[in-house]
């Protein structure tokens, strides 16, 4: 078996006995610093199946990546999918189906593909966190609002609106709750759109939706476009920050912000 | 305050937690930005949150243990207005040539804590020698007990005040 590895990774990678199986690792790096690895376990009926160490999604997620929304979701399924493999809830690994001992090379070599693509999210999230912009905006709206609106975040509106999470629900007393998506990808300000059709369309739900855009380069002028039409309010926070959040504010609590 | 100054200076308020398996409660390791299933590892994972004060900062230790497939994490973390900052992770796993860490040098305070170990230096270089290569600690097999004495001495974690 191992000779099949090294020649299908050529002589970089190295295998290594381990009580659940076979850990495999290699000559791709992580951001990190460490191997892209896997683990190769052998099933009761003598098939094997491909897995990774549990912790990929976990360490995803940490980083704020949530394959919660549907579109992430999908995408995720759909890669894993590609190589016959898939998240398993209960076990928290990502792990193939099995297969006999003879596809394993094959077999392996998408795997590690597929776990190189994964490393890929990781890069872009730390591209995405390397902005305080959330963390500076979200602290900003807080003061701004003060006790007067419950605050909740990354939270569903609603059991009913639960398809996409806002990062913020601001609820004020007899007003419309207010949810604000930070727009700093296009995928969020997509999800905001998405959240405001739902709500007014399948739900009937008075929701205010707002897409508050990191500066005026987040994201495409269509996109914009659609955005501006559609939520409630696009502010621009970069260059501008002290009125994004007095424009969220007055979403909130009205004129008396 | 840095990493090196967190790991030598004396500790109070030590909570020394119990190994667990299941969902970590959100509470243990405090974070805004982490999704559901940052919390969320297999039953092969134990874990473990050990929790102390340290030059006036709120500290916790996270321990993964996964017996099974050769893995032992401990996270060093502070944490600061609700949010975790991630300033090490030592390891070893049996994919990698031993035992090394992803640390984070600067200042606490000053260390964005949307950052995890992907912005961290790993020490030894990947390529460099790795000092320790087998999965135990003391000459003694990895196991819940060795892996939770590991996390305690090499965070320096006995340094209790008043003790040293």
């Amino acid at each position: 078996m191992k000779a099949e590895l090294c020649h299908a990774f050529c002589n970089d990678i190295t295998v290594t006995e381990v009580p659940a199986g076979l850990a495999v690792s290699t000559a791709f790096r992580r951001d990190d610093g460490d191997r892209v690895s896997f683990y190769v376990i052998k099933a009761d009926d003598g098939a094997f199946r491909l897995e990774d160490d549990g912790a990929t999604l976990q360490q995803l997620e940490a980083a704020g990546v949530d394959f919660e929304t549907d579109t992430r979701r999908r995408g995720l399924e759909s890669l894993l999918s590609s190589v016959g493999a898939h998240f398993d809830q209960a076990d928290g690994t990502i792990r193939t189906t099995t297969f006999p001992e003879r596809d394993l090379p094959a077999r392996a070599l998408a795997f590690v593909g597929i776990m190189i693509r994964m490393n890929d999210f990781l890069l872009l999230t730390q591209e995405k966190v390397a902005s305080t912009f959330k963390e500076d905006a979200a602290e900003r709206i807080r003061l701004a609002v003060g006790d007067r609106a419950k605050i909740r975040e990354n939270e569903p509106v609603s059991q009913r609106l639960s398809e996409v999470t806002p990062d913020m629900v601001l609820e004020a007393l007899d007003r419309p709750p207010v949810a604000i998506f930070f727009g700093n990808s296009p995928a969020r300000v997509n999800d905001a759109i998405f959240l405001h059709f739902a709500a007014l369309h399948e739900v009937k739900q008075d929701l205010s939706v707002i897409a508050l855009l990191e500066d005026d380069h987040a994201v495409t002028n269509d996109l914009r476009r659609r955005a501006s039409n559609r939520l409630a309010t696009v502010p621009v926070y970069k260059d501008d920050e002290d009125a994004a959040i007095a424009r969220i504010a007055r979403e909130v609590i009205g004129k008396a912000a | 305050m840095n990493l090196k100054g967190i790991i030598a200076a004396n500790k109070a308020a030590v909570d020394t937690g119990d190994w667990k398996r299941g969902e970590i409660p959100r509470s243990k390791w405090p974070s805004r930005r982490a999704k559901a299933k940052a919390y969320k590892y297999g039953p092969l994972y134990q874990w473990r949150v050990i929790s102390f004060q340290a030059a006036g900062h709120d500290c916790r230790v996270l321990l993964l243990f996964n017996e099974a497939k050769r893995i032992f994490r401990a996270t060093l973390g502070v944490t600061m207005g609700g949010e975790t900052t991630v300033l090490c992770d030592y390891e070893y796993h049996a994919s990698e040539p031993g035992w090394h860490c992803h640390a984070r040098c600067g200042d606490v305070v000053t260390i964005n804590p949307a950052h995890n170990r992907f912005g961290s230096i790993r020490l030894p270089k990947a390529s460099a020698p790795h000092r320790r290569a087998e999965f135990n600690h003391v000459k003694q097999p990895l196991s819940a007990q060795t892996a939770f004495n590991c996390a305690i001495s090499i965070f320096k974690i006995d340094r209790v005040e008043g003790l040293v």
